[in-house]
């Protein structure tokens, strides 16, 4: 099942949720401890930034539309989508095991990311390698 | 005709003859206003050919591609206009704004005639001949000539987007044969 949510967002929280996506999401992605974790992907210049992530099921992932023009997030297979995001908005679900990995933007297929599931088993063993 | 490849054959008579005739400029001798108005001219007419699009074609492939040129077209021009304003400038009209205006007129009346396949097909190849022409004209005599830095970095931003139309129109295009 996956839950989702858009937000309109303000020029300071836009500002904030740009470091912690530009910095700090690549390295938090399957390390830290805390569970369930929130990943951003920051959507700018057409692009999906980091624009490949691991998650565990039940993690949040959001994305942030920085750029000014209308975006989306939509499975490859469209099993999910977001339908637009509009410029400074974002979207957010929460990852379901069957979540399919790829997905890109429907108004530019050129755009694309990838969100791969981690499952409990294969983090712990990623971590003791 | 093929109006994409008359653009680029015009400014590139423009750019071999233009120095003889003292009125008229080459693309890369415009100044900020000028292109301004260029690009909001060029904008404006992808919205426009989106739209007889979306009249005409039942193809859904063209729709969605149609729909994106007038969102993205739009929100440019949206974005060019702000900018303008708290710059206190004006565009300013120029040899290229007109040409691309009459060659879009032609256009139209062109492809107003056509349904079906072959609508979908001209469009289609147009709307990629379109962006690559534009796109070379942005990237290589617009972007290193435009002195204004905040109008300098909406035409980079710009130019990302116009260059997803390009790889989408190409996908189009390839999706139609």
């Amino acid at each position: 099942m996956l839950r989702f949510k858009q937000n309109k967002w303000n020029n300071v929280t836009v500002a904030i949720v740009t470091v912690m996506a530009l910095f700090f999401t690549p390295f938090e992605s399957i390390s830290a401890e805390e569970y369930p974790q929130t990943h951003v992907i920051a959507i700018e210049d057409l692009k999906f930034m980091p624009q490949e992530i691991n998650v565990k099921p039940g993690d949040i992932v959001q994305w942030v539309n920085f750029d000014f023009i209308p975006h989306t997030a939509t499975a490859n297979d469209h099993v999910w989508n977001s339908d637009m995001i509009g410029a400074q908005a974002s979207w957010e679900m929460t990852v379901d095991r069957d979540t399919f990995e790829g997905y890109f933007c429907v108004y530019h297929p050129g755009m694309q990311g990838k969100i791969k599931i981690i499952t409990e088993s294969l983090a712990k063993a990623q971590q003791l390698q | 005709m093929n109006y994409h490849l008359t653009l680029i054959a015009i400014l590139a008579a423009t750019l071999t003859v233009g120095c003889a005739t003292a009125a008229t400029k080459t693309p890369a001798e415009l100044n900020d206003l000028e292109i301004a108005h260029v690009a909001y001219i060029a904008n404006n007419i992808d919205v426009r050919y989106a739209h007889l699009a979306l009249a005409i074609s039942d193809n859904p492939k063209i729709h969605e591609f149609a729909n994106a040129m007038i969102r993205d077209h739009k929100a440019v021009n949206v974005q060019a206009l702000a900018l303008l304003e708290k710059l206190n400038a004006t565009p300013q009209d120029n040899f290229l704004s007109k040409q691309l205006t009459g060659q879009s007129n032609e256009l139209v009346n062109e492809m107003r005639q056509l349904s079906g396949a072959a609508f979908d097909a001209r469009y289609a190849d147009n709307e990629l001949g379109y962006h690559k022409a534009v796109n070379d004209i942005v990237e290589n005599s617009f972007i290193p000539n435009i002195e204004n830095s905040e109008v300098k970095a909406l035409f980079k931003k710009a130019l990302a987007i116009y260059k997803a139309h390009e790889q989408h129109a190409e996908k189009m295009v390839a999706s139609l044969k």
